[in-house]
């Protein structure tokens, strides 16, 4: 049984895990969010 | 707001036929009110396409499907009274009471609802999506025109996919319209999200772990897309998460009821998409091992599958007798000697690659750089890869976890190696791994302990996560609310909104009001959308209509080209002239011209219309006249051409 009072290596390898995945994401999809703020812009009247 | 309405009154007729058969087969009362609730909801929704099945190839208006709903009226009271309202009133007023003291289960509560009745409403938007457009709703339409079911031979071999969406929609088209019709799909996505509920449940989850499973299916972007839509997806998900729960039962306790519920499952996927038959060979290592293991008795093994089969022989025999293929368009040249290999070319389309190490790149791929290979950004953020991994933690889920993974890897490979890798295709596995990534962050918080660090880290990283996905969730709420209320246009929501080619609206628009009764048009779309008329629209030529089921299309002269047309009296034309791509890195809409030359048909025709000007124009197709067209067509005829 675990002392739930101690964190785990586990969290810390979740915390590493979880922001490599959310940094290559946000790497592979700059050019996309930007596309796609620029389409939300024009439809709501307030983009290029 | 009346087909609202209706879908509301739909879905409590439904649940109340559901509960009466699900409580039949669960005796040994295995199943929880939220198992019943999402089961009942599943079966009735099968029982009602089979029922629009039956009667709509002998009438599909008001009075054939008045004695289907009939029918399931009278069905629900006995369910609808034994449902346990009073205790159910009670715990929701526990909750109300309890949440107080509970800020993120009443938060969970508060976005599952928002994004659920969202997503519900959005169905009132006027229909856009292509495949819809193309078939799942143009089909239904034409057959409502029609006022029976037919095989609308001129669509090619999409008539002959399964048809449980597209029956719950001729339903809603009879007695309302599409805004009813593409809530109906809505309405089984609600069922998804509360089988995906019940699966975390199962799978050793609490109630916050089961509620954000439910929130993380709802989010996952082509599902809070599809439910507005007639897309299949997200039904195909409600009966393959089902399947799974049912099985995961079935194995703990047996008996032939889970079995029967089993086999109402996987028929149901069936009948909904054909990629479900994978779906049913990945049950077959687990089911196996069960038999040899004897942790099932061959009665209840063997009870699923048969009611599976039993379930899906309507729909065997209809394209056996019009085909001479139980599976067609699939596996053709298997049933039809030297017939046409249909969709072969969509299978190399997506992917990384089919070799040892793409078995692992492909999920990184498709979660974090889907723009690239796959068919778009299906998940949005990628919180399942984020998640998932840490749901195997701890011994205590091994016995359920470990058959769910393995059902999940054997789709997984028939996925990867057999049909076109399009991440929307792995919508069997959405409620697993929805359950799974609610049980990987609950498993990491527990792990992070009271470490104030770790618990700070973890939560940025899911924020980060969940605002990054409230972007998908809500643009669809931005874009297709207002129209859905009745805040905007039809016409500027057709115009404005980006769709994957773009939108005929206009021209479509045109020629509906200028067809008179009787008179037809040619449809040089590519493909023929359901924005124009349906019964009018001659996609193939006058005694053609069949022959792209043999892959041998006849050719014409001149004068046999306009020989047909005039059988067809075809009095306008409408050619697609130019479309949007965004098969792009970023998914930039890059306008392109259509290009006919080469067709067997355009070849005739692309002449003719350089001689004459079109009667109307929008960004993406042109109207023509026919007659004129004709005329052009005997001047060079007569010119020698």
């Amino acid at each position: 049984m675990r002392n739930h009072d101690k964190p785990s290596w586990i969290a810390v390898a979740g915390i590493a895990w979880m922001a490599s995945v959310n940094l290559a994401y946000f790497a592979k999809s700059q050019s996309y969010f930007v596309g796609k703020l620029a389409v939300m812009g024009r439809f709501l009247g307030i983009g290029p | 707001m009346t087909a609202f309405l209706f879908i509301l009154a739909v879905g409590v007729i439904l649940t109340g036929c559901g509960w009466t058969v699900v409580t039949k087969l669960d005796r040994d009362a295995v199943l929880n009110d939220l198992e019943r609730l999402a089961f009942g909801l599943a079966v009735a929704a099968l029982g009602l396409h089979l029922a629009v099945f039956a009667v709509g190839h002998w009438r599909l208006d008001p009075l054939g499907m008045g004695l289907v709903a009939g029918a399931f009226i009278l069905g629900a009271i006995p369910g609808l009274r034994a449902m346990p309202w009073a205790a159910w009133r009670g715990l929701v007023t526990a909750s109300v009471r309890g949440s107080a003291g509970h800020r993120f289960e009443a938060l969970l509560w508060v976005l599952i609802l928002g994004i659920a009745l969202s997503a519900l409403l959005q169905g009132l938007a006027p229909p856009n999506d292509y495949d819809s457009l193309m078939y799942h709703l143009s089909i239904p339409l034409y057959d409502v025109a029609k006022g029976w079911m037919e095989i609308a031979w001129g669509w090619h071999n999409r008539n002959f996919f399964p048809i449980l969406v597209e029956n719950l929609a001729r339903f809603a088209l009879v007695f309302s319209g599409t805004g009813a019709a593409q809530m109906m799909h809505g309405l089984l996505g609600l069922g998804a999200a509360m089988m995906t509920a019940a699966l975390a449940r199962r799978l050793g989850g609490g109630r916050k772990t089961a509620l954000a499973a439910a929130l993380m299916f709802l989010s996952v972007r082509v599902v809070v897309w599809e439910m507005a839509t007639l897309e299949v997806e997200v039904a195909q998900a409600l009966y393959c998460g089902g399947a799974l729960l049912a099985y995961m039962l079935l194995r703990r306790q047996g008996g032939y009821g889970l079995a029967c519920l089993f086999g109402l499952m996987l028929a149901g996927a069936f009948h909904v998409k054909y990629t479900s038959l994978l779906y049913a060979g990945a049950f077959a290592p687990i089911m196996l091992w069960d038999l040899f293991r004897r942790r099932m008795k061959i009665g209840p093994w063997l009870t699923g599958p048969l009611v599976t089969l039993a379930i899906f022989v309507p729909h065997l025999a209809r394209n056996l007798a019009m085909t001479g293929n139980p599976l067609f368009p699939l596996l053709n040249p298997v049933f039809n000697k030297g017939g046409p290999a249909f969709m072969e070319d969509a299978r190399e389309q997506y992917g990384v690659g089919r070799d040892l190490l793409s078995h692992l790149e492909a999920p990184w791929a498709f979660s974090v750089d889907p723009l690239r290979n796959f068919d778009g950004v299906i998940l949005g953020a990628p919180y399942l890869l984020a998640l998932v991994p840490f749901a195997f933690l701890g011994r205590r889920r091994a016995r359920d976890v470990v058959p769910a993974v393995a059902v999940a890897l054997g789709f997984y490979l028939g996925w990867f190696h057999l049909i076109s890798q399009q991440v929307r295709f792995l919508a069997p596995l959405f409620p697993l791994l929805a359950g799974l990534a609610a049980l990987g962050a609950a498993s990491l918080w527990e792990e992070a302990g009271a470490s104030r660090p770790l618990r700070l880290g973890l939560a940025t990283l899911f924020l980060v996560l969940a605002a990054t996905q409230s972007m998908f969730v809500g643009i669809y709420t931005v874009l297709r609310l207002p129209v859905a209320l009745g805040l905007q246009s039809v016409e500027t929501y057709l115009t404005t909104t980006p769709t994957m080619d773009g939108s005929h609206y206009l021209a479509c628009k045109y020629l509906t009001e200028r067809l008179q009764p009787g008179q037809r048009y040619l449809s040089m779309l590519q493909p023929h959308f359901a924005t124009c008329p349906t019964t009018s629209a001659v996609i193939w030529l006058p005694g053609e209509e069949k022959a792209w089921m043999t892959g041998k299309l006849p050719t014409y002269s001149t004068a046999e080209f306009l020989a047909k047309l005039d059988e067809a009296d075809i009095r306008y034309v409408i050619v697609q002239s130019r479309f949007e791509n965004r098969r792009n890195a970023d998914a930039r809409a890059e306008m392109r011209t259509a290009v006919l030359s080469g067709d067997r048909i355009a070849k005739h025709i692309v002449p003719a219309l350089d001689s004459v000007q079109p009667l109307f124009s929008d960004k993406f197709a042109d109207v023509y006249d026919g007659v004129e067209i004709r005329e052009a067509l005997r001047r060079r005829l007569r010119a020698g051409g």
